[in-house]
């Protein structure tokens, strides 16, 4: 064999491997593209639907496609709605609890990785424990305690002051990252004559800003879809309603306005949404290190 | 006392830093505790209180009570009563609750489907270059969603008669079914919840698939081995904790489902479609004020989901594989 035919042998296999890479390719493309239409028709669905006029979708003829846009049901859940009133309670709710929450995490985070105290890991592991621990639980002796000896029942108060002390889980993250700061940065920090708190504040929280963002985030998206804890305690008292409960009493047993529910679902979706493309990052980097839906 | 403190433990170096406590080293060493080792202690102590303070209050006092309660008739406005194991004696009979732990299992079936689907399309994600990000963003999208708009908008997907999948069964030439009936709802609550939940554990293999080592791949493909033994010997081993992660919280979530049933179906509790957080719910009002009950009730289900994920932690063994 020359030398010419072996080249054009391996070029004749070459272009046969390539054309069943391409085809691979293909194939590879088709699957996920059909699934993302999949998983989008929905959202199209109810995004077409909350634009169609309220009888528009019994129409025999009414295409979800293709047919004639109205604003009416947004219009109306806007009037007949709390929905400004109902996300300024969410918000509201939402801030102390995130704010200082994850501030007080990222305390006790810090003091969990960088410092040693006697009683640190029997503390660690105790808080830990919760984490694991079913919070049905104590859904109905927290719901007890709130109502009977904290007497915050049909008030706000139970779903912002929890949370404000932190969560063992926010912790648990955020010392992951203090762990893996050098010691020579607190050693230096010393000598310039910084006690621990100054190193905390000056030094160790600002070079955890992406990891504090992060939770943040991912604290937020839980807190604002929560729909259990705002049921239990200010379900029955309409001005501390939050969006989710008001976007929830849209739909009844008896009456369920289609076209008004999915404009509702759209609003309730937005500030989520606007947040997810601002920090996309932040929400995929959250959910890859803790990969618990917000 | 104010303590510039050098290295921690380092005492020699603490005494002549702080001319004024230098007196240090004549104490017994038994009492000998550096200014900078006290600071620490205390700092340390500081660092944590918030966080053990919220503990103590809002999950260690609850968990007291949970135990308390459960054993006692309380409604909120008389002294509790302590009723013995009356209350726990009651869950086990109790059909509605019995029936919606054997819901919540059925429920959890779209849990390995969903990982399963997951795991190949993070699979193809992982071989593309272009469009990888966008598809990906497609998948998560569901998941910024909150429950309750995702429940009206699969309401209004299974909607008799209107609804987009009635539509399209009909369409098809099928006689299409009433999605929400009884006899359908968990297969319907279960395509939701796939949907739904996609997103994080497409995400999650994504990110540990690219950590699966190429080289293993180079060498399965010089063995000739073709693409479905590549994915059931190096994918699926190395993507193990992963999995195993995705079914311990996937599992323990749909356990507890409640605003997706709840917001679904309009509160109106059935046979078919109760589920235990649902159930213990109603019974904060709806059904009285049964708050005893309703301890206990909780009290079982939680040592019942306890025991679940042992289960798996103990089988896991012999599935996942950790990197050594």
């Amino acid at each position: 064999m020359t030398q010419t035919e072996t080249l054009q042998k391996n070029d004749s296999y070459q272009k046969k491997y390539r054309a069943k890479r391409i085809v691979f390719k293909i194939v590879v493309y088709a699957v996920l593209i059909f699934f993302a239409v999949l998983f989008l028709i929905p959202f199209l669905f109810a995004l077409s639907t909350s634009f169609t006029s309220q009888y528009g979708i019994y129409d025999k003829n009414y295409n979800w496609m293709w047919h004639a846009v109205t604003f009416e049901n947004y219009t109306r859940l806007f009037r007949e709605y709390n929905i400004f009133g109902s996300f300024l309670n969410s918000i509201l709710y939402i801030a102390p609890p995130i704010v200082l929450g994850v501030f007080t995490s990222a305390m006790a985070g810090y003091g969990f990785a960088r410092l040693r105290f006697p009683g640190k890991t029997a503390v660690f592991y105790m808080l830990l424990s919760t984490v694991v621990m079913p919070g049905v639980i104590t859904l109905i002796p927290s719901y007890i305690l709130f109502a009977s000896v904290y007497h915050w029942a049909n008030t706000p108060l139970p779903l912002i002051i929890p949370g404000c002390f932190g969560s063992a889980l926010t912790m648990f993250f955020i010392r992951q990252f203090f762990m893996t700061l050098p010691k020579e940065l607190e050693d230096a920090a010393k000598i310039d004559g910084l006690n621990w708190w100054g190193i905390f504040i000056r030094i160790a929280l600002p070079l955890s800003m992406p990891v504090l963002i992060t939770q943040l985030i991912l604290s937020f998206n839980g807190a604002y879809n929560d729909y259990l804890g705002p049921l239990l305690y200010v379900g029955t008292v309409d001005k501390f309603k939050t969006l989710q409960l008001v976007l929830s009493s849209i739909s009844t047993a008896h009456s369920k306005p289609y076209t008004l529910m999915m404009a509702g679902a759209v609003v309730a979706l937005i500030p989520t949404f606007v947040l997810y493309l601002a920090a996309q990052k932040s929400f995929i980097e959250g959910i890859v290190m803790t990969g618990i839906k917000g | 006392m104010q303590s510039i403190d050098v290295h921690n433990g380092e005492l020699r170096a603490e005494a002549v830093q702080n001319g004024e406590t230098a007196v240090v080293p004549e104490k017994p060493k038994k009492h000998r505790m550096s200014a900078s080792r006290r600071s620490e202690y205390i700092w340390g102590w500081v660092f944590i209180s918030p966080l053990t303070v919220g503990f103590l209050l809002f999950t260690a006092f609850p968990l007291v009570l949970a135990i308390v309660y459960s054993f006692s008739e309380y409604d909120l406005f008389h002294a509790p009563v302590f009723i013995g194991f009356s209350n726990f004696a009651e869950v086990f009979r109790d059909t509605f609750f019995l029936r919606s732990l054997l819901n919540a299992l059925i429920y959890c079936i779209g849990v390995p489907v969903g990982a399963l689907l997951a795991l190949v399309l993070s699979s193809m994600l992982v071989s593309i270059s272009r469009g990888s990000l966008v598809l990906r963003m497609i998948f998560y999208l569901p998941t910024i969603c909150g429950a309750v708009a995702i429940a009206f908008i699969w309401q209004w997907m299974y909607a008799p008669n209107y609804g987009l999948l009635y539509e399209f069964f009909q369409k098809l030439g099928i006689k299409p079914i009433h999605f929400l009936a009884s006899k359908y709802i968990m297969g319907s609550m279960m395509v939701m919840g796939i949907w739904s939940g996609m997103g994080v554990s497409v995400l999650l293999f994504y990110s540990s698939l690219h950590n699966v080592s190429k080289t293993l791949y180079d060498a399965a493909s010089l063995d000739g081995a073709n693409a479905f033994r590549k994915f059931i010997h190096i994918t699926l081993p190395g993507v193990s904790p992963v999995m195993f992660y995705i079914l311990i919280t996937g599992i323990l979530g749909s356990f507890q489902a409640f605003t997706n049933f709840q917001v679904m179906t309009n509160d109106q509790i059935n046979y078919s479609s109760v589920m235990p957080v649902w159930w213990i719910y109603k019974f904060t009002g709806a059904y009285g004020y049964r708050y005893g009950y309703a301890s206990a009730l909780g009290m079982v289900f939680g040592l019942l989901l306890i025991l679940i994920s042992g289960i798996q932690f103990l089988v896991s063994k012999f599935w996942v594989k950790y990197d050594s």
